[in-house]
Formats: structure tokens, C-alpha cells, sequence
């Protein structure tokens, strides 16, 4: 387990270093436009500077693979670089907000398993049968329902009839846990719908492929009752292949969380996120990213290694 | 779907009456070609295929496996070269190298008047519409997607055999009924199939590109002893009907020789012994042959237990390390010095009967 | 059994509608929209000129009546027309960027497995690295630097998906690859190209399929969440989720019509692409067919009791 968790680490090397270079690489594909759109921006405001200014601010008037050591060099000394429009450094920014979208995230995560998992396995135990068609037929639709629009609805629509109205003003944890968790819950449970839309049908349909091997066909012809099949053969095999879509939904939640950020108020790093990108904040907007893809990765590492102590037979490739 | 029930085990060897009937047909037909008048059409001499062992992290090469090592055979059109051996004895590699599925080391392979190392991956294609193979898996060989008439059409397809609906109709049908099944298959999906069922759809997709050689790669290893005699019964009744030539793989000699004119023995990627199949099984020379042929049951209990078994010690050394001198030298009754240093020769000992052993040149 | 060894396989549709009610209801939902989008010009109350609706300051904002089925909006134009040329993009949209992204899969993921090698190694800790970075940034930064459009759009929308899907495109095709039916073909007389036809797709064809369903209703979902975070297509384009995101949002109070119509009409193209998705792959994949997990109770004893009755009978 420990060679297997170092080998794992390891590999996190190449795959991080590549993530840099796409990040990277994304804001100098189209080569001067993020100069000229910073320039765009600034003479909206009322600045004027010359491009060579905001290329030398950028450190864009240096070959690229020097920009890329310079970036990488500070990225391993703890030095993201400092905000175009902010008097503070990205990690700064970053170290403040970074709280409100792990919370976010979490909380999206646990719900979306709590719904999925139990939905997932109940339909594949029910296939066809009326209540896993009910199911499933929810599920598309709460996947389909553009969660910005349900949320527009839940910011209104119970203001106008009820006068309730969900907490958008930001209260730290620590300060007030219930305001917190007040706060937080609209978004999540709506993350997590959206989530858990999808994930229904993928634990659904690992269960089904399980339930289709040859130890299920045995365990019923020996005559083991139905609930003993599911739960001691069936579900238990399943969860494996369900831990991997938890890895796998990690990315589309982060896309979610930007949304929600916005939409909610919460002060997390998808929420700067936006708003550097329309202030053309690059620096800021590449620390976020970089934020976010670790984020994942970490997620994916954990991932890997429940995985392997529940499944001794995974191996390396 | 359960194959016809045959009455097997009515023979020493395993097989029906009905392939019973058909060697003695083939027995008495034989005499009527001399054999000097039958055509080569394929010879293989010196085939070598090694396989880099690698290692690391840089795939350094640390050695090969010499999985088919100074091998020549020569097969004469509508006969058939049988290919016996124990596991990782190179018998299928064989059959792959003359495939080209590999690129093989070293050796000449000529097919009717071509050098087949020689040709490139193009004109492959069109050897390959008279120099096909059935392989060992029903199971894995057949695309599940396709209906057995796709199956079936996929080589005249691809040589553009027929130019019409009806024709493609035609080839399927003739082909089922030529394999021994009901041509309202032709709709349906190999999952539908029993194992044997599906073998013989693999052959009947071969031998839809009407070709006139076959490398058939262990066939019958998958199947179930009654339908082993089948599927040879049915491959001996269309090398008769259209005049094949085989190259027929497998691990028991009593099946293969059965089939077979001549029978090589493989051990550790060389032959040990090549001959008319009734005159190895009845005068075995090399001794790992004589194990071989010692350690086949025969169905009658006394007989059985009366014969004289030559059993085998040891494990069979690996490939990639085999022993100096005769390959065969670390599990033989007879090995001596001479067989520990020096490697056997393959030499004729009359009556078309190669043997590489030491002992046996020596008498 | 009996029977059904005398039928030709049924063919595709005719299962679909047999079998699969609600993934052939989002079919036919689908090809309404497809002939929505296509007959725009002539089903439109109010006809585009230049691509756009014509505005009228007198009747802005107007509640859905006879005259306008969907209401107005703040500038006055006709809600219906709206949707409808708004349907147009949206249709676009779809079919392109799924197409689009389902292209380079599968040229990535094919000429992965295909090549091998070094090539495929270095493809790979790319495409493993890409996944890592959350698509949504990936294209809102894309979006930033190309600038609004349709165009931009859909290249923003379809190569991050495209090169996420190349992984299942590249797994999948190395396993047929490798299968005894693909090496057999080669072993016929058939070339790389022919294995590759003939094989390798159509064993994936399922798989591709599930993604194609899936990213269409995908595609919509993208377009109304740049939308909504200040990217999209151009502002004259008419398009459900500008509409949704612009306008509806800020007038959910007084004209709540503005948001319902176009997020109703996203959330049925999704529900719809999805649907048709789930019965498509039931339909193709057949490992999901039969299984002893479909004979649970009721169903089990259902067979059993028919079986019964068949050894009653002989």
C-alpha cells in the first residue's frame, strides 16, 4: 500500500507539470489578445498605458519559455504572482477564499452520494419496474433543468410568496455555524441535484453490469434469497466501479460551484474566478485554475487509494 | 442449441464412426496420387522467431525467447502437416510466423512460388485470400456485432467475390450447409451459438474466400471432446470436397494425427520428429515422441493398465535459458554426455522419417 | 423462443418504439425542435429581419396573450419568435459541437490506441492532465480570449469535450483492437482501414452513440451556463439561454414569462437528448440485455410459473 501510495504520488509529478503548461499555454494561445485586452480594459478606466507597459507588467514581453520558468519557479516557492487590479498577491487571494469553495464543494459531494448511492442501487435491484423507471425519469429531469434558472426560482420565488429569503451575505463558520450552514445548503442541495441526476443512472448501471457476472448467477441458483444476493453480492461489488464516477464527477462539480458562487454570493475562488476573467486579472484567473486543478487531482488521488484498499486487485498501470 | 449427439469414444482414439469412415475412405483414396505427383506448396526452411525479453523502466532487451528455433517443413497441395506439442513448445508460432503475423527472425517461407517474409503488408492482403486460419477461441474470434452472414462475407467482401445481393446470399448459404448448419442461421448473432456451433462458423468464414490453404491454429482445444470429433470429421470431409491443404495444430496427438499425413513434434521451439503420421504413432523413435504417444489413454481398462507408460520428469526448461546441447536432454531417460553438449542433427532414417536424436544416429 | 427464432432481427426504430416509449417520445421531441429550427422562417409569427426580431417600444413587455402566445420582452420583441429562431441556434449548436467533439475523439482517441508507443504515452499524460483542469474554466478563459459568437462558441464547446472523450474513444478501440475477430479480419486479407470500419467502429458505435445523446443535451446545458456568466453567442443572436440568463433573470418579477418559456424549452431539449440517449445504448449495448438480474421477483416467478406450464403441456 505504501509503495503503491508513493508510486501513485509520483505520477502526480508529470500530470501536475503538464496542468501548469495547459494552464499556461490557454492564456498565450492567442498570442497579444490577453495584452490588448487588458489595454481595452485599462482605457475603459480611464488609464493609459503604452502595450509594452502591461507586456513588461504580464512579463509577456519575454520569450515564453522563460515566462514559463519564471511562472513555474514562483509557483514552487509559494509565489503565484500578484494581482493586475487587487493590491495583493494571488495566493493571498487565494488563502481567503479557498475555504468558502472547499465548503461548497464538500457539502455538493456528500449530498450528491447520500441521493445517488441508495437511488442507484435501489433502481438496479427494481430494473424496469415501475418505481425504477419513476426514478430514472426524475433523475433526467433534474439533470435538464439548468440549475442557474432553479436557482433564480428558489432566490425569488419564495421571497415573493413567503417572504424567506436564503442567506447571501457570507458568514464565516467559525463565527456562526448554523448562519454558515444556512448559507451554504440552498446551494449545495442544488449542486448536488444537478449531480446526482447523472450519478443515479451511472451507479444504476454499474450495479446492473455486476449483477450480470457469473457469482450472481451461482448465488441465485443456489437458491440465496433476493435481498441476500443484493446486498452481501451484488451492491457490495458495485460500490467499487461507484467510487471511480465519484473521481470522475469531481471536474463537472467544480463547474457547478463557479455557477452557484455566483449565483449565491459566496466569496469562493470560482467566484473571483469570474470576476478576474472580466477584469482580465490573468495572473489571478491562472492561480484559480491552478487552484481548482489541484483540487481535482487531489480528489482523484483519494480516489485511486480508496479504491485500491477496498479492491485488492487493482493494480498500477 | 446443443450440437448433434455423437456416438464418440467408439475408437481407441476418441473420434466417431463417421470420421472413421472417413480415414479409411481417405486410406484407400490416397494410393491413387503418387506422391511425387502432388505439388509443394508450402516450405518453410530454417524459420527462427525470437522474442526480446525486456526489463525496466528504458525496455532494455535482456535476452530472447526462442520460441520457434531452426524449423523446415514442406507440405505438398491437399495434405496435411499436423503440428503437435506440449504448450510453449512453439506450435502456434509457427503457424502465426507462416501468417505473418509476426515479423519473423530469420528463415525462408515460400507459398505456391512466393516468398511470403518478403511481401509487404499490401500484397499480404491478397495471399491472405488463399492463405487463411481458424483460430483456437469460438468465443473471441467471432464479432459479436455481426450476423453470421456478415461473418461469413467478410473475406469475399473484401476481395470482392460476388457483385450482387443474391450471390452474397449464395456464398452464405453454401457455406452454412457446406459447415453443417441450417442456413436460416445466416440472420443471426454469435452469441446465439453453441462453441462448436461457432467454430464452425469461423471455418465456414475461411472457407468462404475459397482459398487453398489453412492454417488451422488448435481448433478443437476449446470444445468438448464429442465435439472435437466432429469438427475434425467436418474438416477432413472439405479438404476431400475442395482439395485443401493444412497445417493442423494441437496438443493431442491422437486428434492430430488423425487429420494429419505427416506429424511434426514440437518441443521448445524445435521438431524432434517428422514423419507419416501411421508410421510415428507405430514406430515412435525419438524418445520424447514415445512419452508422448505412452502417456494416451486407451479405452480399455485392462489394455490400459498393461501398457508400458514412460513417464516425464521434471518441468519443461524455459525458452529463454534452454539446455546446451539436445533440447530435450534435461527430461530424457536416455541422455548422455554427448547429448548434453552436442545438438542433434535432423536426419532421415528412411521412409520419410526425421528424427533429431543422437541415439537414434548413433544405431 | 420459438417464435422469435423465426423473426428477422427487428430493426432499430421499431424496437425503439416498441420497447423504449420514453426515449422515443425525446426522439420525436428532438426532430419537432430539428423541424422547429428548420422551418423558422416559415412557423414564426414575427419574421426575422437580418437574423434578428423586430422590436417594438409600444409593446414591451406584454403578458402572453392571443397576439403574442409567450408575451414580449423588454424591447418589445415577440417571445414565440423568439424561442423559435432561438431554436435555430440552439439546434446548430447541438449537432455541430457534438459532431465536432465526437470528431476529434475520435481521431485522438483511434490514433492513440492505433499508433501506440511513445505517441499514445505522451497523448495520454496530456489528455490526463487536461481532465484535471475543469472543463468549465477551460472554456470560460477560451471564451474570454475568443470573444462572444457562434462560432467561437463552438469551438469552445467542442474541442475541450472532444479531447475529455478521447479516453473512452482510445480504451475502447485498443480493446477491439486487440480482439481475435479484429486480427482475424487481417488474417482475411483485410487492411488497417477495413479493421478499422468494419471493428473497431462499430464495436465502440454504442458507446459513441451513448456520448453523442449525452453531449447534446450537454451542448444546451454549456450554452446557458456561459450565458449566465456573461459569455454566449452574440447579442443579436436569438438564443434560449441569453434569453433565460439576460432578460429573464432580471425581470423574473414583473414578466416571470421571460425566464419560464426558455428554461422549460432547454430543460425538454436536455430531458429529450438524454432519453433518446439511455434507450439508445439499452438497445445497442448488449450487455445490458436480459441477466439474471432482470428475472427478480415478480418477474422470476412469472417465468417460473410459464415454465411450468410448458412441462404440464408436453
Amino acid at each position: 500500500m505504501a509503495k503503491y501510495t508513493v508510486k501513485r504520488l509520483l505520477l502526480l509529478i508529470p500530470t501536475l507539470l503538464l496542468v501548469c503548461v495547459i494552464v499556461f499555454a490557454l492564456l498565450r494561445m492567442v498570442p497579444g489578445s490577453a495584452v490588448d485586452q487588458i489595454m481595452y480594459k485599462y482605457s475603459t478606466a480611464g488609464i493609459t498605458v503604452t502595450k509594452e507597459e502591461v507586456a513588461a507588467r504580464l512579463g509577456m514581453d519575454k520569450p515564453w519559455f522563460e515566462q514559463f520558468g519564471i511562472w513555474v519557479n514562483g509557483l514552487l516557492h509559494g509565489n503565484m504572482g500578484t494581482s493586475l487590479f487587487q493590491a495583493e498577491s494571488v495566493g493571498a487571494i487565494i488563502k481567503r477564499q479557498l475555504p468558502v469553495t472547499l465548503e461548497l464543494g464538500v457539502l455538493t459531494l456528500i449530498l450528491t452520494n447520500l441521493i445517488s448511492i441508495p437511488l442507484g442501487l435501489y433502481c438496479a435491484a427494481r430494473q424496469d419496474a415501475i418505481s425504477d423507471q419513476t426514478i430514472r425519469v426524475i433523475s433526467v429531469i433534474l439533470m435538464s433543468v439548468p440549475v442557474f434558472w432553479i436557482g433564480t426560482l428558489v432566490l425569488i420565488y419564495p421571497a415573493k410568496w413567503w417572504n424567506y429569503a436564503p442567506a447571501t451575505m457570507y458568514t464565516p463558520f467559525l463565527r456562526d455555524p448554523i448562519a454558515n450552514l444556512k448559507m451554504f445548503i440552498v446551494p449545495s442541495i442544488l449542486g448536488a441535484m444537478t449531480q446526482a441526476g447523472a450519478q443515479i443512472r451511472m451507479v444504476r448501471t454499474m450495479t446492473l453490469e455486476v449483477m450480470r457476472q457469473d457469482y450472481i448467477r451461482t448465488a441465485w441458483s443456489k437458491g440465496v434469497k433476493e435481498k441476500r444476493i443484493l446486498f452481501r453480492h451484488a451492491f457490495r461489488n458495485a460500490l467499487i466501479p461507484v467510487i471511480t464516477i465519484i473521481g470522475g464527477s469531481i471536474a463537472g462539480l467544480v463547474g457547478g460551484s463557479v455557477i452557484l458562487e455566483n449565483m449565491f454570493n459566496l466569496p469562493g475562488i470560482g467566484q473571483q474566478m469570474v470576476n478576474a476573467l472580466s477584469n482580465r486579472d490573468y495572473p489571478l484567473v491562472q492561480g484559480c485554475v491552478l487552484v481548482f486543478s489541484i483540487f481535482v487531482m487531489v480528489v482523484n488521488l483519494i480516489v485511486d487509494l480508496t479504491y485500491k484498499v477496498i479492491d485488492p486487485r487493482v493494480e498500477i498501470d | 442449441m446443443i450440437d448433434k449427439k455423437t456416438d464418440a469414444y467408439s475408437l481407441e482414439i476418441g473420434v466417431s464412426d463417421e470420421v472413421k469412415e472417413l480415414i479409411d475412405e481417405r486410406i484407400e483414396q490416397q494410393p491413387k496420387v503418387e506422391k511425387s505427383a502432388r505439388r509443394e506448396i508450402l516450405r518453410v526452411d530454417n524459420l527462427k522467431m525470437y522474442f526480446p525479453v525486456t526489463k525496466g523502466l528504458f525496455k532494455r532487451t535482456v535476452g530472447y525467447v526462442k520460441a520457434v528455433d531452426d524449423v523446415s517443413f514442406r507440405i505438398n497441395q491437399g495434405e496435411t502437416l499436423g503440428i503437435v506439442g506440449e504448450s510453449g513448445s512453439g506450435k502456434s508460432t509457427i503457424g502465426n510466423c507462416v501468417m505473418r503475423n509476426y515479423k519473423i527472425t530469420g528463415g525462408h517461407m515460400m507459398f505456391d512460388g512466393l516468398e511470403l517474409e518478403s511481401q509487404t503488408p499490401k500484397q499480404m492482403r491478397s495471399v491472405h485470400k488463399k492463405l487463411t486460419m481458424v483460430t483456437q477461441d469460438p468465443y473471441a474470434s467471432l464479432d459479436p456485432r455481426k450476423t453470421v452472414s456478415d461473418i461469413i462475407l467478410e473475406g469475399p467482401t473484401i476481395h470482392k467475390m460476388y457483385s450482387s445481393k443474391g450471390e452474397a446470399r449464395d456464398i452464405v448459404g453454401q457455406m452454412l450447409e457446406l459447415v453443417g448448419l441450417n442456413p436460416k442461421f445466416a440472420e443471426r448473432f454469435p452469441h446465439e451459438f453453441s462453441g462448436g456451433q461457432r467454430q464452425r462458423i469461423s471455418i465456414a468464414r475461411a472457407l468462404a474466400l475459397e482459398p487453398s490453404f489453412i492454417v488451422c491454429d488448435e481448433i478443437v482445444s476449446a470444445l468438448d471432446v464429442s465435439i472435437q470429433a466432429q469438427i475434425v470429421s467436418l474438416m477432413m470431409k472439405v479438404q476431400q470436397e475442395l482439395g485443401l491443404t493444412y497445417i493442423f495444430i494441437g496438443h493431442d496427438l491422437s486428434v492430430v494425427r488423425h487429420i494429419s499425413n505427416q506429424v511434426a513434434v514440437m518441443y521448445l521451439g524445435k521438431i524432434m520428429e517428422l514423419t507419416d503420421s501411421d508410421e510415428l504413432y507405430n514406430r515412435p523413435m525419438h524418445p520424447y515422441t514415445q512419452a508422448l504417444i505412452s502417456a494416451a489413454p486407451i479405452p480399455n481398462p485392462t489394455a490400459d493398465r498393461a501398457r508400458e507408460r514412460i513417464l516425464l520428469d521434471g518441468e519443461v526448461p524455459s525458452p529463454i535459458n534452454p539446455p546446451k546441447g539436445c533440447n530435450f536432454c534435461t527430461r530424457c531417460r536416455f541422455a548422455d554426455e554427448r547429448c548434453r553438449q552436442e545438438e542433434p542433427e535432423m536426419i532421415d532414417v528412411g521412409n520419410h522419417h526425421l528424427v533429431a536424436c543422437h541415439r537414434v544416429a548413433g544405431n | 423462443m420459438a417464435k422469435s427464432e423465426m423473426k428477422k432481427k427487428p430493426s432499430f426504430l421499431h424496437e425503439l418504439f416498441k420497447t423504449k416509449k420514453i426515449a422515443a417520445l425525446g426522439l420525436c421531441l428532438l426532430i419537432f425542435f430539428l423541424l422547429v429550427a428548420v422551418f423558422a422562417d416559415v412557423i414564426a409569427p414575427v419574421k426575422a429581419v437580418d437574423g434578428q426580431i423586430p422590436t417594438s417600444v409600444l409593446e414591451k413587455l406584454q403578458p402572453p396573450s392571443l397576439k403574442h402566445p409567450f408575451g414580449t420582452d423588454s424591447v418589445g420583441r415577440d417571445l414565440l419568435s423568439y424561442m423559435i429562431y432561438g431554436c435555430r441556434t440552439s439546434v446548430i449548436l447541438g449537432i455541430v459541437c457534438t459532431l465536432l467533439s465526437t470528431i476529434v475523439s475520435l481521431i485522438i482517441g483511434v490514433a492513440s490506441a492505433v499508433i501506440g508507443g511513445w505517441f499514445d504515452l505522451i497523448v495520454q499524460r496530456f489528455v490526463d492532465a487536461w481532465q484535471c483542469v475543469p472543463g468549465m474554466l477551460i472554456m470560460l478563459i477560451m471564451m474570454s480570449i475568443l470573444g462572444n459568437g457562434l462560432i467561437q462558441l463552438i469551438i469552445v464547446i467542442s474541442i475541450p469535450a472532444g479531447i475529455g472523450g478521447s479516453r473512452m474513444v482510445r480504451s475502447a478501440a485498443i480493446a477491439v483492437k486487440d480482439s481475435g475477430y479484429a486480427k482475424m479480419s487481417t488474417m482475411l486479407g483485410g487492411g488497417q482501414l477495413w479493421k478499422m470500419i468494419q471493428h473497431v467502429t462499430p464495436n465502440i458505435l454504442p458507446m459513441i452513440i451513448m456520448n453523442l445523446a449525452g453531449s447534446l443535451g450537454g451542448v444546451i446545458m454549456m450554452e446557458a451556463s456561459m450565458n449566465f456568466l456573461g459569455f454566449g453567442v452574440s447579442v443579436n443572436t436569438p438564443s434560449w439561454g441569453a434569453m433565460l440568463s439576460g432578460q429573464g433573470r432580471s425581470n423574473m418579477y414583473v414578466a416571470p414569462w421571460l425566464a419560464m418559456v426558455p428554461g422549460i424549452a432547454i430543460a425538454i431539449m436536455v430531458f429529450a437528448s438524454a432519453m433518446l440517449g439511455d434507450g439508445v445504448r439499452d438497445i445497442l449495448d448488449p450487455r445490458l440485455k436480459g441477466g439474471v438480474g432482470s428475472y427478480s421477483g415478480s418477474k422470476l416467478k412469472k417465468i417460473v410459473e410459464q415454465k411450468k406450464q410448458d412441462l404440464n403441456m408436453i
